[in-house]
């Protein structure tokens, strides 16, 4: 085991902050200040363009507000909220996700018109394909001895 | 005096903890060197009602077979085993695929009536509170 000398003129880096924090018991765990605000995005490169996952539990298709804007993807959402929730009755509160917003840079190879979005079991998934010249390219050609 | 207003949750952020959620507000679509880690233990929320807690999993991607639950001797397991997703990631910060989550909830719920759903990527498990009345012996006096 390491035993790192104590610096409190070092920044605790974010990576201790969140070990601290899933070793806290159940019990001391009401008035910590991290409640998970901003959903997980992983991207997925295929041969024809992106797939981008945003981990985005509990929200309905028609809280989302996505949009491009030059080459900036600009995904939202916010939650209606139905019924009044007070927040005195969470014992333990570590995701809020009612209420976001996430920007993407987009390469210039994604065809922007062509971008579709789907909400399936609490993923916003999105399909960024690539220009169908620029797929062609890639795949180079092949030429036919005649 | 510097008066400050609507402190957003981001606000009361630790200076790391706040650089790191702006650099999150504007990344590119291939940076899986900026993320030191991957979320792969899903957030928990715990609502107490008065007949009932309810616990609020955020694990979503998943198909509700992939979960299972137990009550053992006061504790309460949630674990989820599914296929990991195969793929190029260029960017990777979540993979709920595989993981356990314990809880102690101790004799004041009634394990008989515990009951779950997935809905929209939360599992929630609720789990109804005993009568306090059942948890006293009555001992009478002869």
């Amino acid at each position: 085991m390491n035993l790192i000398k104590f610096d409190p003129m070092m920044p605790r880096t974010f990576s201790n902050m969140f070990d601290n924090f899933f070793n806290r018991s159940i019990s001391d765990f009401v008035g910590s200040d991290f409640v998970m605000n901003m959903p997980s995005v992983n991207v997925v490169e295929t041969d024809n363009g992106y797939g981008l996952e945003v981990a985005a539990p509990g929200l309905a298709k028609e809280d989302f507000d996505i949009s491009v804007e030059k080459d900036r993807l600009t995904i939202s959402a916010r939650k209606e909220a139905k019924e009044e929730v007070n927040e005195d009755k969470f014992t333990r509160r570590e995701f809020n996700y009612a209420s976001f917003q996430r920007s993407f840079y987009l390469p210039e190879t994604i065809d922007k018109d062509a971008i579709e979005a789907r909400y399936e079991n609490g993923v916003l998934r999105l399909s960024l394909p690539k220009k169908a010249e620029i797929v062609k390219e890639e795949k180079g050609r092949t030429i036919e001895i005649g | 005096m510097r008066f400050k207003h609507a402190t957003s949750p981001r606000d009361t952020m630790n200076p790391p903890l706040r650089k790191f959620v702006n650099d999150l507000a504007n990344a590119s679509l291939s940076d899986i060197a900026d993320r030191e880690f991957v979320y792969t233990r899903p957030s928990v929320n715990i609502v107490e009602g008065e007949t009932a807690f309810e616990i609020q999993v955020a694990a979503p991607g998943l198909q509700k077979d992939a979960f299972a639950i137990q009550l053992q001797e006061g504790v309460l397991t949630i674990t989820a085993d599914a296929p990991r997703p195969e793929g190029k990631f260029t960017r990777r910060e979540f993979d709920y695929t595989q993981f356990k989550r314990s809880f102690k909830v101790g004799d004041q719920i009634d394990g008989d009536k515990v009951t779950a759903l997935y809905e929209q990527g939360i599992l929630i498990v609720r789990l109804p509170k005993r009568d306090p009345e059942e948890l006293r012996t009555r001992i009478s006096v002869k």
